[in-house]
């Protein structure tokens, strides 16, 4: 222990650079010789003489000095600070080269540094639960998809009841409230949550108490805990809230707990961030707990130890049986979806995130193959300085060291300037990134991402210094050898950096494409122009449907008065949202099992919805003023609804229900065929979609829909305006232009393309810079055969093509490098491309004719540079 | 500083040896470490005085010596040397390896023809 302590000091006193040890060591072996000089001088010998005679008997002075230095074990640090100085001086003397090249590393280290900022927030963060691992998403799968999504309360009964891998199973589903108290009305979301919810997820509340199992009932549901955000803004965090009474929409719920600030809660997809939490009060004698009601979330905590694939056995084999003894109830081919939690949140966006991961490592690689050139570019220089540092005994690997010390200086300079600006780019990332990105907005700059740039920084270091180092410390070879194969190598490092940059381009190129693919596709409506807002509506006073009704026609009449707003209606849902799938049935047409029934997005309209949204008419009639309560029960039905359900025949006239076969939903007579809609996104082919007339079914939530003449963010506050004059209380939220949700859809695949297109554009731009170097560094070491060439009757036509026929053959062969590569590695891309091939040709052949022109544009200049030589100076030249 | 007739070449080793001892019989600097060598050895064993240094400095990092600056006779700022606890072990051990294959060498070398 004392001994380190001592070793630890020294090895501090070397780096530190304190001359402490030198002068020490000078000091005592002074003394030797004076006290020996003086002892020869007392035995008579002439002092000046004495003094010669103790040099002697001393022996090599300097020798020995370098062997105590190597005694103390330090000799590596002391040289190691010999280095750091030199290299430090050697770059201070070429401050463009390294500039140039520091600021080459901190961009590719600053990009790598953010890209991983958000990898690490996204993907690598654990979840903020109990043992996260344990946790996952259950739902049933009615036709083999993955997605862990909805199940029915009774189901998930038997599921609970008959498996034994669970510790804990839990139901949760949306709700929303109104809170009026304390300010301006407002709809606040919120989950509906079995007992054990929270023990489930391993949270505590931070005050108060979760639920208990007996308030987790229908007859009684009075209790609510609270998000610690929604704490603070609507009750201040008044610390005595628990216990408290408060009215969320027209009921009145006891506060039994906040939860603390670092709470996530699940979120239900296109719904908004839960904030506030009820009991799920469901029983199986419920209506809704029917098996095929399927519209409950699970959530379930492993046992220790069990690993997911049993579980997942153990639950299928339960469905199964459930599936054979209730065969009415469940599609025949009905298994279960079973998604480790961490799976269900990130899954969509891993890919993208990996891919944008791999790209800017290509980037990076491309600055280090730039920098290794610039280094090899230098080395012809440097060669002269080499070889005195060898003759004056120099050993190769002090060379080797010396040159990877300035490499590493280099990279840490770089790296110091990447991890600047790749805070920078964190928070641009992190402001610019799509909301639609899961935990996007934990990016931050964390002692890990540090870490990540610092190893960054050094493993270029040592990957762009090294093959240099090797390469120049052989300066006494043969030099005509030695140059020629160093620009064999710097040939070598530029086809790669076209490799990588082609794989890069083509990358991008195959997202771009798929993104102009997708803008293509038609929605089905126009979503220019067309403003959305949300409502909710509640109370007693709105019981009946005709006072609803009412309400939403006073706003209306409001709106229509409104200059600027040209036509409006309501809907129950709007694309790109979410989506409300009932059962489809159609009179005297039933299936073997019910649960054969097809099933079609169902939405409440009112009768201009088709004319807000520029939905065609293709046959027969939309719905009128007329298709209310007291009139004949009507329905609309889309282009592919008609096509798959009456094929070759006519559907208007036919009759249809829309939900449970028990439900009781009046029959409905087709009364129009609409064109389809995309109602989940334009990636995704419509499925059937009927409308029903609002004044005949009002037991949905509505938005309304707002055609205008002008942009329709102007409109937002005469919108609001209408509905809060006809009544207050009702909260009006929301307010998007319909284009915002098309851009939402979207905005995943822009990040990921525009980053993409950023790297390529950079990888481009390095790849050109390479390029331009080789090409003019061969071209100033030919000058003088350029010369003799010309003083021969070359023509300088022939010189320039000469030279571009040297770039072409190396752009060409690091385009077909890139080829080979970029097919190996786009089949990644393929879930992220829609419509187009990985092996896309035009993008192929457009990203390498674009490659071909900016590798021949790099090597253009320099070659007209050495075509434009004057013979008799390229003569006398050297 | 001796008598040439009657040195011996310092074998591989014994350096460190003799530095131990030397140091072992009271502090030293490094100039007294050498001349309690050549008088302890009656002037046979001679060291390049250089060489000592290298030694010194060895022996401390493996903590067989510590060092503190002090002042000489001639009240002049030198480094002495002391034996560590560690130092005096070593000393004690090698001693006994030495005299041990120093005596089983003499044996062999005193060896008359007819004993063998």
């Amino acid at each position: 222990m004392k001994q380190m302590l001592r070793r630890l000091r020294l090895l501090w006193h070397a780096l530190s650079g304190r001359p402490t040890l030198e002068r020490d060591m000078d000091d005592e072996l002074r003394f030797h010789l004076e006290n020996r000089a003086a002892d020869l001088a007392r035995s008579g010998v002439p002092p000046a003489e004495a003094a010669r005679r103790a040099r002697i008997e001393f022996g090599g002075m300097e020798r020995y000095k370098e062997s105590c230095r190597e005694a103390r074990g330090l000799r590596f640090f002391d040289e190691l600070r010999g280095d750091l100085r030199y290299a430090f001086r050697v770059l201070r003397k070429s401050p463009s080269f390294a500039i140039t090249a520091a600021a080459t590393l901190a961009l590719g280290i600053g990009a790598n540094t953010a890209i991983f900022s958000a990898v690490k927030a996204v993907l690598l963060n654990q979840l903020p639960y109990r043992e996260p691992d344990r946790l996952v998403k259950l739902g049933e799968s009615d036709d083999g998809e993955k997605r862990a999504d909805t199940i029915g309360y009774t189901t998930a009964y038997d599921w609970r009841r008959l498996s034994q891998s669970f510790e804990s199973m839990s139901l949760y589903r949306d709700t929303a409230g109104v809170i009026v108290e304390r300010g301006e009305s407002e709809l606040v979301r919120g989950l509906r949550v079995n007992y054990d919810f929270f023990d489930t997820l391993g949270v505590r509340m931070q005050i108060g108490r979760a639920f208990l199992p007996e308030e987790d009932r229908p007859d009684r549901r009075h209790e609510v805990a609270l998000s610690h955000g929604l704490w603070m803004r609507r009750f201040g965090g008044d610390p005595s809230i628990v216990g408290r009474v408060i009215r969320l929409s027209d009921s009145a719920f006891t506060v039994v707990g906040v939860l603390p600030a670092g709470f996530r809660p699940l979120e239900i997809e296109d719904f908004g961030t839960p904030e506030i939490f009820e009991p799920l009060g469901y029983a199986l004698t419920d209506p809704n707990a029917c098996r095929d009601c399927e519209h409950l979330q699970l959530i379930a905590r492993l046992k220790p130890g069990v690993p997911a694939a049993q579980a997942h056995a153990e639950l299928n084999t339960i469905m199964a049986d459930l599936v054979r003894q209730y065969p009415a109830s469940y599609p025949p081919k009905a298994t279960v979806a079973f998604e480790p939690l961490y799976d269900h949140m990130v899954g969509s966006v891993s890919t993208a995130l990996w891919v944008l991961m791999g790209a800017v490592g290509f980037v990076l690689l491309i600055a280090c193959v730039n920098v290794a050139n610039l280094m090899l570019a230098r080395a012809t220089s440097r060669a002269k300085e080499m070889a005195l540092r060898a003759a004056l005994g120099a050993a190769r690997w002090r060379l080797i060291r010396q040159l990877i010390t300035e490499s590493f200086l280099l990279a840490v300079a770089g790296g110091g300037a990447g991890v600047l600006l790749g805070w920078w780019f964190t928070s641009r990332l992190a402001a610019l990134a799509p909301k639609e990105v899961p935990r996007l907005n934990e990016i931050r700059m964390d002692p890990a991402v540090l870490w990540f740039g610092l190893a960054a920084s050094l493993f270029t270091g040592l990957l762009f210094g090294l093959i240099p180092a090797l390469r120049t410390s052989r300066a006494d070879f043969g030099k005509t050898t030695g140059s020629r194969s160093r620009s064999r190598l710097r040939d070598i490092l530029v086809m790669g950096e076209l490799a990588l940059a082609f794989v890069l381009a083509v990358s991008a190129g195959l997202l771009g494409r798929s993104l102009v693919r997708l803008v293509k596709v038609d929605p089905g409506f126009d979503s220019h122009n067309v403003l959305t807002v949300k409502t909710y509506v509640y109370g007693p006073r709105y019981q009946k449907p005709e006072v609803e009704l009412e309400y939403y026609q006073q706003a209306f009449a409001r709106l229509r008065a409104t200059t600027g707003i040209e036509s409006v209606a309501m809907t129950s849902m709007i694309p790109f949202t979410n989506f409300d799938r009932a059962g489809f049935h159609i009179r005297d047409r039933r299936p073997a099992h019910d649960s054969e029934d097809p099933s079609a997005d169902r939405y409440s309209v009112s009768p201009d919805y088709f004319r807000v949204m520029r939905i065609p008419l293709k046959r027969g009639r939309v719905f009128t003023g007329q298709d209310v309560v007291a009139a004949p029960k009507v329905a609309i039905i889309s282009e592919t609804c008609a096509r798959e359900q009456f094929p070759n025949r006519d559907p208007i006239g036919k009759q249809i229900q829309l939900g449970g076969r028990d439900d009781g939903k009046p029959w409905m007579t087709i009364v129009g065929v609409v064109g389809d809609v995309r109602q989940s996104g334009l990636d995704t082919p419509s499925n059937m979609a009927a409308y029903i007339s609002q004044a005949q079914d009002l037991s949905f939530g509505y938005l309304l829909v707002a055609r205008t003449t002008a942009d329709p963010r102007r409109m937002e506050k005469s919108a609001r305006a209408a509905f809060l004059a006809v009544d207050p209380t009702l909260p009006v939220f929301q307010v998007e232009p319909m284009e915002t949700y098309l851009a939402s859809s979207l905005a995943q695949r822009r990040f990921t393309l525009a980053l993409l297109a950023l790297f390529g554009v950079l990888a481009l731009a390095l790849a050109a810079m390479g390029i331009y170097g080789v090409v003019s560094c061969a071209m100033a070491s030919r000058t003088r055969e350029m010369g003799i060439r010309m003083a021969l009757g070359a023509e300088r036509s022939d010189v320039l093509a000469m030279v571009l026929r040297q770039a072409a053959v190396l752009a060409g062969a690091g385009l077909a490098a890139g080829l080979a590569a970029s097919l190996a590695l786009t089949r990644f891309l393929a879930s992220l491309l829609f419509e187009v091939r990985t092996t896309d040709l035009a993008t192929l052949a457009a990203i390498a004719a674009l490659l071909a022109a900016v590798a021949l544009g790099a090597s253009y200049l320099p070659a007209r540079r050495a075509a434009s030589v004057d013979p008799t100076v390229a003569l006398r030249y050297e | 500083m001796a008598d040439p007739a009657k040195q011996a070449e310092l074998l591989p080793g014994t350096l460190d040896l003799l530095i131990l001892k030397a140091v072992s019989l009271g502090a030293l600097h490094g100039y007294g470490v050498l001349l309690r060598i050549g008088q302890i050895s009656g002037g046979a064993l001679t060291i390049e005085q250089g060489a000592l240094y290298p030694a010194l400095y060895r022996l401390e990092v493996q903590g067989l010596l510590e060092s503190e600056w002090g002042t000489s006779d001639h009240n002049r700022r030198a480094k002495f040397y002391r034996l560590t606890s560690a130092g005096r072990r070593r000393l004690r051990a090698e001693t006994e390896r030495w005299n041990r294959s120093a005596s089983a060498v003499a044996a062999a070398l005193g060896a008359k023809p007819q004993e063998a």
